[in-house]
């Protein structure tokens, strides 16, 4: 077996011990790596309704068989813990060269369980692996604490995983900053290292990664990224990068405007890609990966960023009303210096402006205050003023004070850039996403609000979120980022070239859906039911104000009958949960068969 | 030949040491390559190092071993690691820091620049890395 280290580390905190053990070759054919093993490894190692923030639940730095490799856009890596946003499996990748370093130190992933006494950091060089003194950089931004670890002679060069103070602070939507310029962003995975009182964990690695016959294969990669990555679909990445889609969601009517009243934002010129155009730095990409979508962008203020990207342009911009480049850079900026999710803070920040201007509830925030904004961003990383009350994210700030209709969230996870009124293909994705809204899993706007098939319909809509979802979650094991679309043929060859193990375009989908049914045992374990694959009742009764989609609302019965059609697909009861002589067919190793059998008993 | 570098439009993804290290060692292990990307995120730059092979090298003078020479033909140069002790004074010498230590087998690593066919460059989809 070559791609894979067959080793993981794993640290307990609480007792700081360390140590190594294989991973099982079993899992690398059912579950391929990252996002799939990082799952069986939860369901294995953390027992139902487990604290996340608790010293049992555990955070997982996952790489796939790809990662280290000169596949084309294969240095993303998962990190794989219980949300303490939702309560739900948590996935987040996060590029960069994180992934890649970890392999180079020999270890197909970092398994980090306990809580150390106080603060600490990991430091990991190949098979020595450190607990270190932390305290000096408590409380310190994630820029902050790269620099100092940069700064060290022992640690010069290494790779970085950083929380802020937001993580510290077990804000539930922090964030992991890897590199500091790449973001774990979506979920409070971040909050789980703090809980940990782990601040960081620097990685430096000097192994390698083998496959077999190299030459050939270096000969076979050249001709990919040539004829494939680097051929016309996925072209956009390199020239535009994400603020693209700022263009196309607005002439589509998906743009999420002033909380999701809206779907097209007035102000969209003043923050599309010409915007960020305007004010680009330099081109970035992450390890191994020819189409760069990163950019450096600099503010008239001289504030540096990688980013604005599309998610955050939408959430923070748009959607708070904010059509200012230079506000979005400085957001971003101070987002991750303190290590928050650019999403839901845009979503928790427009959720608090629409509750002001209503007169629900005073949170001293209007529509587009950029410099309200900004502090707000500090005041919810260290929990001050209103800060405490946003840090608790839209679901459980809108329970406190009654504000539900007007809170836009699944199973507790802020809606991401797309508007669902104006795909219904993209409602049915968020509704039954692993990790609560998320477009990732299954980005069906592609094909309906974006592509040509009827984005007011749910006909064809569960099988289309099926299959994309089970590609996904196979293509996010790789891991292969989003931005390359080979085809199911491609990944299943460059699977075998890599890791010498057969794998075929059928089995590679059932890979995918047998991972997708890991994550819904996790749920289902979890208490997660029929009623949980929902959507906010604002998409249900209130309809869309601009945009294609004027007038239009998601229909519930449809919708449900959708639901409905997606479990039976999946072969899920009418709670979908998964019936167990499904599970058997799809080849879930027989351990976890066994265990899930004792769960019943 | 010549490697030239123009950092202006380096995109930091590191194929090169990906690829480099593929070439020579038959493993991707980049802390073994002949090249080297610095990604300076704090002012958005990558700066690339490789050996350009200057007309009077500095480390062709500072070797007191007679390994490191030049090959003038060719334009590169040349380490006799049967000769060479591992003394470093070559990677100490280079004012480009161009020159790097294999960390496994304790010798200077020095662009060869591939027997004229850069692997680097092949992987250099921005054509910062260029044949000259």
């Amino acid at each position: 077996m070559t791609g894979y280290c067959g080793k993981m580390l794993r640290v307990d905190l609480t007792t700081r011990k360390i140590a190594t053990e294989d991973l099982p070759e079993e899992w690398c054919t059912r579950y391929i790596g990252a996002k799939g093993i990082g799952y069986r490894y939860m369901l294995q190692d953390v027992p139902a309704g487990t604290d996340p923030l608790g010293p049992e639940n555990e955070i997982i730095f996952m790489t796939g068989p790809f990662a280290g490799t000169i596949v084309p856009t294969s240095s993303r890596m998962a990190v794989v813990t219980k949300s303490p946003l939702t309560g739900a499996i948590l996935m987040s990748l996060v590029g960069g060269s994180v992934g890649p370093e970890f392999k180079y130190a020999g270890y197909d992933g970092v398994i980090i369980s306990g809580r150390a006494s106080a603060p600490v950091f990991l430091y990991i060089t190949n098979e020595h692996v450190t607990i270190e003194n932390a305290r000096a950089l408590w409380g310190k931004g994630i820029f902050e604490t790269d620099e100092h670890i940069q700064s060290k002679g022992w640690t010069y060069q290494a790779k970085t995983l950083i929380i802020g103070p937001a993580g510290e602070n077990l804000v539930p939507f922090s964030c992991i900053g890897a590199d500091a310029y790449h973001q774990a962003g979506r979920g409070g995975a971040g909050a789980v290292m703090g809980s940990k009182n782990l601040k960081a964990i620097a990685i430096k690695g000097q192994l390698g990664v083998r496959v077999d016959n190299m030459p050939e294969f270096l000969t076979y990669i050249e001709n990919i990224r040539k004829t494939d990555t680097l051929s016309e679909p996925h072209l956009w990445a390199d020239t535009d990068g994400t603020p693209m889609v700022v263009d196309l969601s607005q002439f589509w009517g998906i743009l999420p405007t002033l909380n999701f009243t809206a779907g097209q934002y007035e102000n969209a010129g003043a923050i599309n890609s010409d915007a960020v155009k305007s004010r680009l730095k330099k081109k970035r990409a992450c390890m191994s990966c020819p189409l760069g979508c990163g950019r450096f962008t600099q503010a008239l203020d001289g504030t540096v960023v990688e980013g604005p990207e599309y998610e955050t342009i939408a959430l923070a911009g748009s959607n708070c009303g904010l059509g200012s480049i230079d506000g979005l850079i400085r957001f971003n900026k101070l987002c991750d210096d303190v290590g928050i999710d650019t999403m839901s803070t845009g979503a928790i920040l427009a959720f608090a402006m629409e509750a002001t201007e209503r007169g629900i509830f005073d949170f001293g925030i209007r529509f587009g205050e950029e410099e309200r904004m900004l502090q707000y961003v500090s005041d919810i990383a260290f929990r001050r003023g209103v800060g405490a009350d946003l840090a608790l994210g839209v679901k459980r700030l809108a329970a406190k004070i009654g504000a539900e209709s007007i809170a836009l969230e699944v199973k507790g996870m802020e809606l991401p850039g797309y508007e669902p009124r104006a795909s219904f293909g993209q409602a049915l994705a968020y509704a039954t996403s692993d990790r609560g809204a998320c477009h990732q899993r299954a980005f069906a706007a592609e094909f309906d609000a974006f592509g040509k098939l009827d984005p007011f319909t749910f006909e064809g809509k569960a099988v289309l979120v099926k299959q994309l979802q089970d590609l996904n979650a196979a293509k996010d094991s790789l891991v292969i980022c989003d931005m390359w679309r080979p085809s199911v043929k491609t990944v299943a060859e460059l699977y075998t070239r890599v890791t010498g193990l057969p794998m075929t375009e059928e089995e590679f989908m059932r890979c995918g859906e047998r991972i997708w049914n890991l994550s819904r045992l996790f749920n289902d374990r979890e208490g997660f039911r029929r009623e949980d694959d929902n959507l906010a009742p604002r998409i249900f009764n209130e309809p869309l104000l601009s945009g294609r989609a004027a007038g239009k609302c998601v229909p519930k019965s449809a919708f449900d009958a959708s639901l409905r059609e997606l479990y039976a697909l999946r072969r899920w009861d009418a709670d979908g949960k998964p019936l167990p002589e499904a599970l058997e067919e799809l080849g879930i190793d027989a351990p976890l068969l066994a265990q899930l059998r004792g769960d019943v008993q | 030949m010549t490697i030239k570098i123009n950092d202006a439009i380096c995109t930091g993804c590191k194929s090169c040491e990906v690829v480099c290290s593929a070439a020579h060692v038959g493993e991707f292990s980049p802390e073994r390559a002949r090249i080297r990307v610095v990604n300076q995120a704090a002012v958005g730059e990558s700066l690339i190092s490789v050996c350009c092979v200057c007309s009077e090298p500095a480390c062709v003078k500072a070797c007191t071993y007679e390994a490191c020479t030049k090959d003038e033909i060719a334009n590169v140069i040349r380490i006799d690691y049967e000769v060479c002790v591992g003394c470093y004074a070559c990677v100490e010498a280079c004012p480009f820091h161009a020159g790097f230590m294999d960390p496994v087998e304790h010798v200077p690593l020095i662009c060869d620049s591939c027997g004229g066919d850069p692997v680097c460059v092949k992987f250099c989809y921005k054509e910062a890395i260029s044949v000259g």
